[in-house]
């Protein structure tokens, strides 16, 4: 991975290109442009205070639900929140408020798209041009999931909402660019097949989306992060986010190889090495934890597919997205007992799989305090954890977890995964808030600081 | 690691049976067709293809280090193998053909099962480990589930166990 001295959350990887043609390795560095000056943006996006600041650093969450009763566009996810003259609140779309730089990074879509021979992906990239300069995102999402699959892939614009902490609905800007890794993508299309093959036994079927038969999964040598994804390196992700376009038009994940490796080397592999005592850990090669931990990225980013409900974002607001990630992360654990039944995976590659997904748990815990995007994962992962500990199904001792009961695991992340997609399919705010209060606590964590802090100093995220 | 059946009826009979079945080659008639199939493409069309591909690399270039010749090389000797471990398969393989008898009473190898789980429904193909694809519903005889699954009748409960992990089904058809 290569940091960019002077342009800030910007990435690039190094990664093959031998097998792409020399119009494709042009419509590459095309792309890259354009996603280094997303990265611009979204700096802009973050200035002034520590995170996201999508609201004038003056207004508080009150003032801001009274003025979006009058003018719904203050909260609409495609706006900035600002003070006109007389102070008062005004929302101004994001393809007007960073429309210079928006473009220049048209025009380099466009340029790549004049290279490409590929006129689907061509097409894609002028829809997604358009779409920056007029704020028709949907349409580049919709064009972006419909053609067929190809080799090269960029996302570029507001996308995720994880930084609005008020209201979870105003969106980030980020883009990459990525490579398909063919082998990696067939593994994980089986396993989205495998696993889909279930008719699941739908809770609340009027309250769920269900587009399975329209969800498509890729694994990529990313070449590049910029904005927010640069900023916190997910291993995978899901578009759309909006859940009635993935009702119409199916979903599409993407697997960022190079950074499932970077995350596996610098955090998962030590903090396996900090939490399992030596007995335990001698038990696993390190190749068999890599597979483990690859693996448990794509369960995570099928099992999303799973657990879409229609109004849960409305009802639960900014509690929404810990519910959907502990939901989906509990659930990945039993679709990986579903591929072991079907000989899909082998014994060893399960119980890798379960241990990476408890190494998973310690993931972004030391951030918490300076990146409000991470804290649903931490909260999520501590509910987790005290199910695991209470359950049995993990014993703490004072050289670390002895050897997981991963029978016990099974069961505890399976009924932890019902429950929780019962409260996205029906719950209230308030039963959410509920359950939080008496499951997250972070008291957990804490006796694994010292170990787990070093970790953090050796690999900054 | 394999399934260990708890349906006491039938035990030992089963696990004979899975014990039998992990040294045979089953396929089914559709499976047999579609090696042989390939077996043929190899053997007429990919080896054509190849000689072609040595022969052009062979005029291309005469030194010693030609990268393009040593990678048909390699092709070629991936192909020659695995004509000559379909061939295997071919003499070795026992043919399950469920489509011109009655359906069975019991679920054996080539039957096409629906089972209930406690999350739902799912229906898939039993098959020899060859042709097992589980993303296209083929279960191997050899898997946890399908190795449990033998043996079993339409409503009966299978639990299947394995070292660190249970489930149960219960058979709702049997095709």
């Amino acid at each position: 991975v290569t940091n960019h001295k002077g342009v800030d959350y910007f990435l690039t990887y190094d990664v093959e290109t031998a097998g792409l043609t020399n119009s494709e390795l042009q419509v590459l560095e095309k792309l890259l442009d354009a996603a280094r000056l997303a990265a611009n943006i979204y700096k802009l996006q973050r200035s002034g205070k520590k995170d996201a600041s999508f609201y004038p650093a003056d207004a508080t969450r009150v003032e801001i639900e009274r003025a979006a009763e009058a003018d719904e566009e203050i909260l609409s996810p495609y706006t900035v929140v600002e003070r006109d003259e007389e102070g008062k609140l005004v929302a101004i779309p994001y393809h007007l408020k960073y429309k210079k730089t928006l473009e220049v990074i048209a025009e380099k879509l466009v340029e790549a798209a004049q290279i490409s021979n590929n006129n689907e992906f061509a097409q894609v990239l002028r829809i997604q041009a358009e779409a920056l300069l007029t704020g028709s995102y949907d349409k580049a999402q919709i064009a972006w999931m419909s053609i067929k699959p190809y080799k090269l892939s960029i996302v570029i614009g507001p996308m995720e909402r994880i930084e609005d902490e008020w209201f979870f609905v105003k969106r980030s800007y980020e883009a990459w660019v990525g490579i398909m890794n063919q082998g990696l993508t067939e593994r994980a299309i089986e396993f989205k097949d495998t696993v889909f093959s279930l008719h699941r036994e739908l809770l609340f079927p009027s309250e769920k989306v269900d587009f399975m038969d329209k969800s498509q999964i890729r694994v990529d040598d990313t070449y590049c992060f910029a904005g927010m994804i640069a900023n916190f390196k997910y291993t995978g992700t899901t578009l759309p986010n909006e859940i009635e376009l993935m009702g119409q038009f199916g979903s599409e994940a993407t697997i960022f190889l190079p950074v499932v490796k970077e995350s596996f080397n610098r955090r998962h592999l030590p903090i396996f090495e900090t939490i399992f005592s030596e007995y335990f850990r001698k038990s696993f090669k390190r190749s068999d934890l890599e597979r483990g931990y690859l693996y448990t990225v794509m369960l995570h980013e099928i099992a999303r597919v799973l657990v879409r409900y229609k109004f849960a974002t409305s009802r639960l607001r900014e509690l929404y997205p810990i519910y959907q990630e502990l939901t989906v992360e509990a659930l990945a654990v039993k679709l990986c007992g579903n591929l072991f039944l079907k000989s899909m995976i082998s014994q060893s590659e399960m119980e890798a799989v379960l241990v990476m997904f408890l190494t998973r748990i310690f993931d972004y815990y030391f951030e918490i305090k300076d990146s409000a995007g991470m804290r649903p994962y931490v909260l999520g992962n501590a509910i987790l954890l005290n199910s695991l500990l209470s359950s049995g199904a993990l014993i703490s001792g004072p050289k670390g977890f002895s050897w997981p009961d991963f029978t016990k695991m099974f069961i505890a992340t399976s009924n932890l995964a019902d429950l929780m997609e019962r409260i996205l399919a029906e719950g209230t705010y308030t039963d959410a808030k509920d359950y939080l209060d008496k499951n997250s606590t972070l008291k957990v964590f804490k006796s694994f600081s010292p170990e787990l802090k070093e970790i953090v100093k050796i690999s900054p995220n | 690691v394999f399934g260990v059946i708890f349906r006491t009826t039938t035990q030992e009979g089963k696990m004979a049976t899975a014990q039998q079945a992990s040294k045979q080659v089953y396929l089914t008639r559709q499976g047999l067709q579609d090696v042989k199939g390939e077996l043929e493409f190899l053997k007429t069309d990919k080896r054509l293809q190849l000689a072609k591909r040595l022969q052009d690399a062979r005029e291309m270039d005469n030194t010693e280090e030609n990268a393009e010749y040593d990678a048909a090389m390699t092709d070629q000797e991936l192909v020659e193998n695995r004509i000559s471990e379909l061939e295997k398969l071919i003499r070795q393989a026992k043919v399950i053909d469920h489509s011109t008898s009655a359906p069975s009473q019991i679920i054996t190898i080539g039957s096409t099962v629906t089972l209930e789980t406690k999350d739902g429904v799912e229906e898939f193909t039993i098959v020899g480990r060859t042709e097992a694809n589980p993303a296209k519903k083929k279960i191997s005889n050899e898997s946890p589930l399908g190795s449990s699954l033998l043996g079993a009748k339409k409503g009966d409960t299978v639990s299947v166990s394995t070292q660190i992990l249970s489930y149960q089904c219960k058979v709702l058809e049997i095709k």
